[in-house]
């Protein structure tokens, strides 16, 4: 896009130099500085935990301070609290574990025992005489379970589904009898058409109709599937019970007449399949287009 | 007549927000472009063979927010057609530069007339709008359209602050609602990640149904009776589909899987990088960076270097046959799988859209065939969506999922793993950033401009949590623009917490943020209190 082709946005319109200097501009901002204490847990599967931690300054000067009036040692620890609630059949918790870390911004995984069992976490100091002091505690975290539940119990529920969608009321599978039939099914050989040599669209513009019988040819092809892939409708006709015609943009002629009967178009005879229908695809010629279709055979009478 | 079971089709459309109006041409805005001429715009057209036939087919189809947005978007829809039109003229050059060689001309004439077909179905049928023809089919009867989150974070990753998911979830409904009138039955959780308790987000956000991996139902808190054959109901009342996984490996898996099969044609092998610089320069980025053209004319052939060339007739007698087999497949497991009591057996083939027609060449013909034979009857398997199954089946067994993804390990490690992990503290420090934010500026007057920048940072975050940053990060595919735009969206996010803080709003560069980053129209800030 050039600076001529300006991409507008309300009232305003922007230059993608414009745009690019913003951007650049913006994109150098950086977060502001930790102000606050966090711990958070993730899990990565039923047997690792992912913990992330930020430490404010401050925070961190406090807690220090504290253990330096005792003996002045430190570990900074990661502290795991088994949280699994319990149950009769469960076994007993673990009791808490550390983890040694260091950072004051700063993540580590960890490995756990068991699937299935839930924790919750304290950053901290811990102190030379093993004294623990909290910098911040995370959220329960639940861990994947990797095996079936031993639970069999069984109750059934019925869905009870959002207000909303209950007013929009689940609409049931449509059956064929709501479409109104005019083509038969496909057979598989016609779902998967073969490619013909002359697949690529024509590049001639027809001008006239004699134009269109001479592109048409004098072997008008058997019934072929249709590339429905693009087929556009631009109008359909019906002419009594007998016959019903659609055409399209690229002159896709198809449709089904009463078996037994005779087409002609052009004045030339349309093959039908066995079933009445039929179908003809050439490049829609410029102009106004007259289609001189006659029915015979019909109980109609010809038209 | 209750049938032996139900197959559900499910095809999950996503891809992340590419719109760089900032450049005049951006690499990642051809994914885009490609998956519309490969994927979207042939499942229309399948949808509208269908629905000439009279085939009462029912499938599912999840259009993430992301991907709705860009799909109405007016200046995307420009670029698409001017993408076009370069196609169009490579398809001429190819066709002349092919002719007279047996091996390559058809093909290269099959190539134009799809490009010529695709310009014709978005432009002149669907007006450039491929969310509204999806809509019509689905008010048609032959598709169900759900959606996913927001900018599909992966939500298991982001619940360290709750309000982030429910952010995401309700965003999410917001943009299915303006596009398509009406609320979704049921939302694709993006990449199957679920956690215990993540239901009750999902039916506040409106909700009836979601997808989990296999194992999500098999360790749920009670043991499935129906195995994985029956969805469960949560205890809040939603439902919980599984995946099948005997009908996902048959598409999916890299080693026994349709797409791979050596007559298929070969994805990598594109005149993009095949030929020589000058001949291929007017048809790639800026002229200076190949790419992907979509003129492929090897078939897969084998594990090693040397392709042969791709016949297109010989792949679709093997595409019948492998119809046949997924059919056949799917017939004989409801028939081991039917019951005469309880819920009725049904089978869930969740696919990323993608998979078709831009992955897997053949995808959307294999797709056609499989609907077309399988609604021949429907005694034996009937298509369904997840909404005709529940009208059908309203009770089910009660029972929590397990925490579960569809990823490889089947958990989170693909999204959380020192390759990306790096992402998560900056994205909680946004967060909780954010719910400052609007604690102290909330009650903004709608309009003004804090309350203006207020939306904005509540977009960037959005666009910041996106599960494609680590994904990609994870397969190492293209880092570097999964880093940058992580980068991006937060140092915006950043830029608009300063400003508001110090409540010195640039207007222009906060309109310019607006435009560039112009998803989530209705917003509310408040989701992130």
């Amino acid at each position: 896009m050039s600076e001529a082709h300006l991409p507008t946005f309300g009232a305003a319109s922007f230059s993608t130099t414009e745009l690019q200097a913003i951007s650049g501009k913006v994109g150098a901002a950086l977060a502001s500085a930790n102000a606050e204490t966090v711990l958070r847990l993730l899990p990565v599967d039923p047997w690792h935990l992912h913990a992330f931690w930020s430490v404010a300054a401050a925070d961190w000067a406090t807690a220090h301070a504290k253990l330096i009036k005792n003996d002045g040692r430190a570990l900074m620890v990661l502290r795991f609290f088994d949280h699994t609630p319990m149950s009769a059949a469960a076994p007993r918790p673990h009791p808490p574990f550390d983890i040694e870390v260091q950072g004051l911004d700063n993540s580590w995984y960890i490995d756990v025992w068991k699937d299935g069992k839930t924790y919750v976490a304290e950053l901290g100091l811990r102190g030379g005489t093993g004294e623990f002091i909290s910098l911040a505690r995370s959220s329960h975290v639940e861990m994947p379970a990797a095996s079936a539940s031993p639970d069999h119990d069984f109750q059934s529920a019925e869905v009870q589904l959002p207000p909303e969608l209950i007013a929009e009321t689940m609409a049931p599978p449509p059956a064929a009898a709501h479409f109104q039939p005019l083509f038969p099914r496909r057979d598989m050989e016609q779902v998967f058409p073969l490619i013909a040599e002359d697949d690529s669209p024509s590049q001639v513009a027809l001008a006239s109709e004699q134009d269109a019988v001479d592109c048409l040819g004098s072997d008008l092809p058997p019934l072929m599937p249709l590339a429905l892939e693009s087929v556009i409708s631009l109008s359909s006709f019906t002419l009594g019970p007998e016959v019903e015609l659609e055409i399209n943009a690229e002159l896709r002629i198809f449709g089904r007449a009463r078996p037994n009967s005779t087409l002609n178009l052009f004045g030339r005879p349309v093959p039908l399949g066995p079933d009445g229908t039929f179908s003809i695809t050439r490049e829609l010629p410029n102009g106004a287009l007259v289609l001189p279709l006659l029915l015979t055979g019909g109980p109609g009478g010809d038209r | 007549m209750r049938p032996q079971g139900h197959l559900s089709l499910v095809l999950h459309a996503h891809l992340p927000y590419v719109r760089h109006p900032e450049y005049d041409s951006f690499l990642e805005e051809n994914w885009l472009f490609e998956a519309l001429t490969e994927t979207y715009i042939p499942l229309a057209q399948m949808l509208a063979g269908l629905q000439a036939d009279t085939v009462p087919a029912r499938l599912t189809l999840s259009l993430s927010p992301t991907l709705i947005t860009m799909l109405r978007d007016s200046f995307l829809q420009e670029r698409y057609l001017a993408h076009m039109d370069k196609m169009r003229l490579l398809a001429e050059c190819e066709v002349n530069r092919t002719k007279g060689d047996s091996r390559f001309a058809g093909l290269a004439r099959s190539y134009q007339k799809r490009l010529f077909d695709a310009v014709e179905t978005f432009d002149t049928r669907y007006n450039r709008d491929m969310v509204a023809a999806f809509a019509g089919f689905q008010d048609a009867g032959l598709l169900e359209v759900i959606t996913s989150a927001a900018t599909h974070g992966y939500l298991p990753l982001l619940r360290t602050e709750p309000q982030a998911v429910r952010a995401q979830l309700t965003a999410g409904h917001q943009v299915y609602r303006s596009a398509f009138g009406h609320s979704a039955k049921g939302v694709w959780l993006p990449e199957c990640g679920y956690y215990r308790g993540l239901e009750a987000l999902v039916k506040d956000a409106g909700f009836g149904y979601f997808f989990v991996d296999t194992h999500a139902v098999a360790h749920a808190s009670q043991q499935p009776k129906y195995g994985t054959t029956a969805p469960l109901v949560c205890p809040n009342g939603i439902a919980a589909f599984p995946r099948d996984t005997h009908s996902s490996r048959q598409v999916w898996s890299r080693e026994d899987g349709y797409p791979g099969d050596v007559l298929y044609r070969d994805f990598y092998r594109d005149i993009g990088f095949d030929l020589d610089f000058d001949t291929i320069r007017p048809f790639i980025l800026d002229g200076k960076t190949r790419i992907h053209t979509g003129f492929k004319y090897y078939r897969i052939t084998g594990r090693g270097e040397v392709k042969e060339p791709y016949d297109p007739n010989r792949a679709r007698q093997r595409l019948a046959s492998h119809v046949q087999h997924f059919c056949a497949s799917r017939r004989a497991a409801a028939a081991q799988a039917h019951r005469l009591s309880g819920p009725e057996a049904i089978a869930v083939a969740p696919y990323d859209a993608e998979l078709f027609g831009h992955w897997w060449h053949e995808g959307v013909q294999w797709l056609d065939g499989v609907i077309r034979t399988l609604a021949a009857d429907p005694v034996q398997v009937a298509l369904s969506t997840p909404s005709d199954y529940l009208g059908a089946n309203p009770t089910l067994q009660c029972a929590v999922p397990a925490a579960s993804s569809w990823g490889d390990g089947g958990y989170n490690a693909f999204w959380l793993n020192p390759s990306n992990d790096q992402i998560y503290p900056r994205l909680d420090a946004a967060l909780r950033a954010m719910r400052d934010l609007v604690h102290r500026h909330g009650d903004a007057e709608p309009g003004s401009l804090t309350h203006r920048a207020l939306c904005q940072a509540a977009r960037c975050l959005l666009l910041a949590q996106a599960s494609d940053w680590p994904f990609i990060m994870k397969t190492g595919t293209s880092p570097d623009y999964a880093a940058r735009r992580l980068h991006d969206h937060l140092a915006r996010f950043h830029h608009l917490d300063q400003a508001i803080r110090a409540g010195a709003i640039d207007e222009r560069t906060l309109m310019a943020l607006e435009f560039m980053d112009n998803i989530f129209p209705e917003i509310d800030p408040a989701l992130f209190a």
